[in-house]
C-alpha cells in the first residue's frame, strides 16, 4: 500500500530498522532531532555479539536509500493540544496519520536514582558522553561509570582509547544481570568495577566522589549515568526499541523493530488492536489480534504467567505468541 | 586606595543581583540616576533566589512584622509588575486544611484570628465539610475534614521575573559587572568607595543586597549582622495533581518556618516543600535523604491521589536574622549606605515593596528620583511561547536542539544576548532541562550552542561559576 505514510520519530537503530520494514509497504518519513542517524550505536564499536552497533547502523542505513524513506535530520515531533507537528528548519506541519515512536531511551535522574547530596557540575547520561567523545571532548579525566549493561561497556570501550583517561570505574548495583563477557571485558582491559547502589555525590562546583550504600567512596571527577528508561516523550500509542522497553542488545532491538513493523501492516490492514496492560516489559503494548506476537523484556528464567499459561523464559528478549483472547493479564510470578 | 578607580560616579551601587537587587535595580532605572549592580556570581539570580518555589505569599506570621507587612504589600503590587514585563502570574486560593480532630476543632478560631488580621485585604472563607471542600480541590484526601481557604495566593514564572526584570534594568541605562566580589567599602565625606578585587567604584549611596553574604558586606563598613543558616529541599512533580496551593495547619509556635505546601507550578507540574533544617554553612545545600523522607510524609496524606514521578530534587539555602525579621535600614554609620539583609521567605513575594521601600530610604538621604521619560522594554519570547501561536516556523537554519523541552539553538542565542554565560543561566533562562528527561540529550547540543555564541570552546563552558566546568579536550 505505497502511497501511505507513516511518521517514524526518532533516527537511531530503532527507527532505522523499522522505516526499513515499514517501507517495503508504505511510505515512511523518518525524522531525527540530532544532525546525524544512528542514535547512540553509530558510535558503537564493542563487538560482543559479532556485530558492532556501527555495523548495523551502517548496514541499516544502507538498505534505507532503496527505499520509500523520507528522512530529516534536525527536525522533532511536539505535540501541540494533542495533536503531532513536526518542526524542521522553516517549516512546522500537523500530521494527523500514523505516527511511531522510536525515541530511544533516557537515563534515570539522581531523584528516581536516590542519589542525594549536591548537585555539581560533571554528571551526564551515557548518550550525552557518546555525543561529546564524537566532537572531540571527553567528560572529565576520571570517570565513574554508573550501570553495567551494553551501553555502559560500549561507552567503557570508547573511553579506553582516550590516553586522556587515568581512571575509570563501573558501579553497578545489579551485577546479577550483568552476562560473563562484560565482566571479562573489564578484567581484560583493567577497568574498577565495583558492586553497591550510588546514594551520595560530594563536592558543589564538580564531582570529587560518590558514596555507595555498602559504605565504600570512589573518587573521580565526574558520574556517566547508564541507568536507562524507555523514553516515549510524546506519549505515543506506537513505540518501538528503547522507547518501548530498554533492550540491551542491538541485534534483538532489531528483531523488535521487524516484528512491530509486521504487527503494524497488520494493523493498518484492519486488524483488531488489543491494547495489553501498561508498565509490563512486552513490547508492542498495542498488538494486532491476528499477529500477536510480541517480545519479553523480563530477564532470562523469569517466570510469567500469561492469561492462565505458565512460562519460564529460557533466553533474553524472548518472543512468543499471545494467547488469541479479548483481553491479556500478565502476571510475573518471580 | 586600589590600583584602578573607575572615573565614573554613580548615584547608586547595589551590591548584589539576587531578586532584591534586581527590583531595587528596576525600581531606579525607570528614574533619572544612574546605577551600577556589582554581583559575586556569574550571572543573576545565582543565590538565594534560585532555591524559590515561586509562590506569592499572603499569610506571614507574626502579622505585625516588617516580612509579613511587606509580603501582604508586595502581593498586591504583583499583577502591575508581571503585567509590565509580561511575566506569567496565576492566582489561586491557599487552603489549610486540618487532618485530624484536634486541629479541625481549632479552625474556626483560626479562621477568626486570619480574619481580623488579614480578612479585609485577602478573603478568608472558613469550610467544615470536606464535600466542598472538595468542590474547590478535587484531589483532597478523605482524612482532611474541613479547613480554610485564604484568597489572593499566586504562582509566578520567578525564573523569567528574574531575566525580565535584568533585561529592563539593563534595557534602561543600570551598568551591571558579574564575577566582581566586594570585600571593602570606604566611607568618604560625600561618597562611598567600594572595592572588588583590584577594582575601585565610587557611588553616592550604597545598597547591601548581598543575600546569604550581606553580613560581610555590612562588616565593612563595621555594622553587624548576624545570620543562622536555613536549607530547605523541595520536590518537583511531573503531575501538577492539585488546582490550590495546600498546606496542613500548624499550631507549633516555631515562627521560623511555614512548612511549605503543595503547589501547582506555573508551567503545569508541582512543588512539594520547602522544609527547614539548619545547617553550619551558607554553601552547603545538599539534600538529604531525610529531607524528602519528611516533605513525602508529611504532603503525601493531604491528597486522594499522591503523584509518582518525581522529576527533580533540588534546595536553597536562605539567611534567617537573628531578629527573625527583614532587616532594611540605614547603616550606624552612614545614611549612605542602605542594608537589606537577612531577605529569606517570603523574600520573593515582598520584593518589589522592600524595592520601594529602599527608594524611599535613599530619597529620604538626598538622592532625587525623578521618572524618567522614555523607558525601553522588549520582551524575549523563546520558541516554547511561540509554539502556541498558529503561523509560527522555525527560522531559518533554526532547529531544536532539546525536544523534550522544546528549546531551540536561537533560543540559545536570545538567551546569550540576555546575559547567559553558563549552562545554568541558559537552563534558568529557557527552562531547557525542566522536563522528564532532565537534560538526558540535549545537554551536549545545548554546550556545544552556548560556547559557538560565546565565541570559546565547549571546554571553557561553566555550569554555574568558577570549578564547575564541563568538559575537557583531548
Amino acid at each position: 500500500m505505497v502511497g501511505e505514510e507513516i511518521l517514524v520519530i526518532g533516527g537511531g537503530l530503532a527507527g532505522i530498522s523499522t522505516a526499513y520494514y515499514l517501507s517495503k509497504d508504505y511510505d515512511i518519513f523518518l525524522i531525527e532531532s540530532n544532525s546525524y542517524f544512528g542514535g547512540y550505536f553509530i558510535e558503537d564499536s564493542y563487538k560482543g555479539i559479532g556485530w558492532s552497533g556501527k555495523e548495523l547502523v551502517n548496514k541499516y542505513l544502507s538498505y534505507l536509500d532503496k527505499g520509500n524513506v523520507k528522512k530529516s535530520v534536525l527536525s522533532t515531533g511536539t505535540k501541540l493540544s494533542d495533536s503531532v507537528y513536526i518542526l524542521k528548519p522553516r517549516e512546522i506541519f500537523s500530521w494527523n496519520k500514523l505516527t511511531i515512536a522510536a525515541t530511544g531511551f533516557r537515563c534515570k535522574t539522581s531523584a528516581e536514582l536516590e542519589i542525594y547530596g549536591n548537585r555539581p557540575a560533571g554528571v551526564y547520561c551515557v548518550n550525552t558522553v557518546m555525543e561529546m567523545l564524537r566532537d572531540g571532548y571527553i567528560p572529565g579525566e576520571k570517570p565513574i561509570i554508573y550501570g553495567l549493561n551494553r551501553y555502559t561497556i560500549s561507552l567503557a570501550n570508547k573511553l579506553l582509547d582516550i590516553p586522556d583517561i587515568k581512571s575509570l570505574n563501573v558501579v553497578s548495583g545489579d551485577s546479577h544481570y550483568a552476562p560473563a563477557n562484560f565482566l571479562e571485558f573489564m578484567r581484560n582491559n583493567d577497568i574498577d568495577y565495583i558492586e553497591g547502589r550510588i546514594n551520595w555525590l560530594d563536592s558543589h562546583s564538580r564531582v570529587s566522589k560518590v558514596k555507595l550504600d555498602n559504605g565504600r567512596e570512589i573518587k573521580g571527577d565526574s558520574l556517566i549515568i547508564g541507568m536507562l528508561t524507555p523514553f516515549n516523550y510524546l506519549n505515543l500509542n506506537y513505540s518501538v526499541g528503547n522507547a518501548s522497553m530498554v533492550i540491551m542488545n542491538p541485534l534483538k532491538i532489531i528483531e523488535l523493530s521487524r516484528i512491530f513493523a509486521e504487527n503494524i501492516i497488520d494493523i493498518l490492514n484492519g486488524g483488531e488492536v488489543i491494547k495489553l496492560p501498561e508498565n509490563l516489559l512486552i513490547s508492542p503494548s498495542n498488538v494486532s489480534r491476528n499477529f500477536r506476537k510480541v517480545m519479553i523484556g523480563y530477564p532470562k528464567g523469569t517466570e510469567i504467567m500469561i492469561n492462565d499459561k505458565t512460562i519460564v523464559l529460557k533466553e533474553d528478549y524472548k518472543i512468543i505468541k499471545l494467547p488469541d483472547s479479548d483481553k491479556i493479564v500478565v502476571k510475573v510470578i518471580r | 586606595m586600589k590600583s584602578s578607580v573607575a572615573k565614573e560616579m554613580y548615584d547608586v551601587i547595589i551590591i548584589g543581583a539576587g531578586m532584591t537587587g534586581l527590583f531595587i535595580a528596576y525600581c531606579l532605572s525607570r528614574k533619572k540616576v544612574k546605577t551600577l549592580v556589582l554581583e559575586k556570581e556569574a550571572e543573576v539570580g545565582f543565590g538565594v533566589s534560585k532555591g524559590h518555589a515561586a509562590v506569592i505569599h499572603v499569610i506571614q506570621l507574626p502579622f505585625n512584622s516588617l516580612k509579613s507587612l511587606l509580603a501582604r504589600k508586595g502581593n498586591k503590587m504583583y499583577d502591575k509588575v508581571c503585567g509590565d514585563l509580561g511575566v506569567q502570574l496565576r492566582r489561586l486560593p491557599a487552603i489549610i486544611v486540618a487532618t485530624d480532630l484536634f486541629h479541625y476543632i481549632t479552625l474556626p478560631f483560626v479562621y477568626l484570628y486570619l480574619k481580623y488580621n488579614i480578612g479585609k485585604q485577602f478573603p478568608v472563607k472558613l469550610i467544615l465539610r470536606r464535600k466542598i471542600l472538595r468542590g474547590v480541590e478535587p484531589n483532597i484526601s478523605s482524612n482532611i475534614r474541613g479547613g480554610i481557604l485564604v484568597e489572593g495566593y499566586a504562582v509566578v514564572d520567578a525564573f523569567d521575573l528574574i531575566y525580565s526584570l535584568y533585561k529592563f534594568s539593563k534595557d534602561n541605562g543600570v551598568d551591571f559587572i558579574f564575577d566582581m566580589e566586594v570585600d571593602g567599602i570606604e566611607l568618604k565625606k560625600d561618597c562611598v568607595i567600594v572595592n572588588a578585587g583590584k577594582k575601585s567604584y565610587i557611588g553616592k549611596f550604597v545598597v547591601n543586597a548581598a543575600g546569604l553574604y550581606a553580613d560581610n558586606i555590612a562588616s565593612y563598613v563595621g555594622d553587624k549582622i548576624s545570620f543562622e543558616y536555613g536549607m530547605g529541599a523541595m520536590i518537583i512533580y511531573k503531575e501538577p495533581v492539585s488546582q490550590t496551593i495546600l498546606a496542613p495547619i500548624s499550631l507549633r509556635p516555631d515562627p521560623k518556618t511555614k512548612g511549605g505546601g503543595i503547589i501547582p507550578s506555573i508551567d503545569g507540574k508541582s512543588i512539594w516543600g520547602p522544609n527547614l533544617r539548619m545547617t553550619m554553612s551558607k554553601d552547603d545545600s545538599s539534600v538529604l535523604e531525610e529531607d524528602i523522607n519528611v516533605l513525602v510524609s508529611k504532603f503525601h496524606s493531604l491528597l486522594y491521589k499522591a503523584p509518582k514521578e518525581i522529576i527533580k530534587v533540588y534546595s536553597g539555602v536562605r539567611p534567617i536574622p537573628i531578629e527573625d525579621d527583614f532587616i532594611i535600614d540605614y547603616s550606624n554609620k552612614s545614611k549612605r549606605i542602605v542594608h537589606v539583609a537577612g531577605i529569606e521567605s517570603p523574600g520573593l513575594t515582598a520584593s518589589p515593596a522592600i524595592a520601594e521601600k529602599v527608594c524611599q530610604l535613599l530619597e529620604a538621604s538626598g538622592i532625587k528620583l525623578i521618572d524618567k521619560s522614555n523607558i525601553k522594554y522588549d520582551k524575549i519570547i523563546y520558541v516554547k511561547d511561540m509554539l502556541s501561536s498558529q503561523n509560527y516556523a522555525l527560522d531559518y537554519n533554526d532547529y531544536i536542539i532539546c525536544p523534550c523541552s522544546m528549546v531551540s539553538r536561537n533560543d540559545v542565542k536570545k538567551a546569550v544576548l540576555n546575559g547567559a554565560r553558563t549552562l545554568q543561566g541558559l537552563m534558568f533562562r529557557t527552562y531547557l532541562g525542566f522536563d522528564e528527561c532532565q537534560l538526558s540529550s540535549g545537554v551536549w547540543r545545548a554546550v556545544k550552542a552556548l560556547a559557538e555564541e560565546l565565541g570559546v570552546s565547549p571546554d571553557k563552558i561553566v555550569l554555574r561559576g568558577r570549578g564547575s566546568w564541563l568538559v575537557k579536550k583531548y
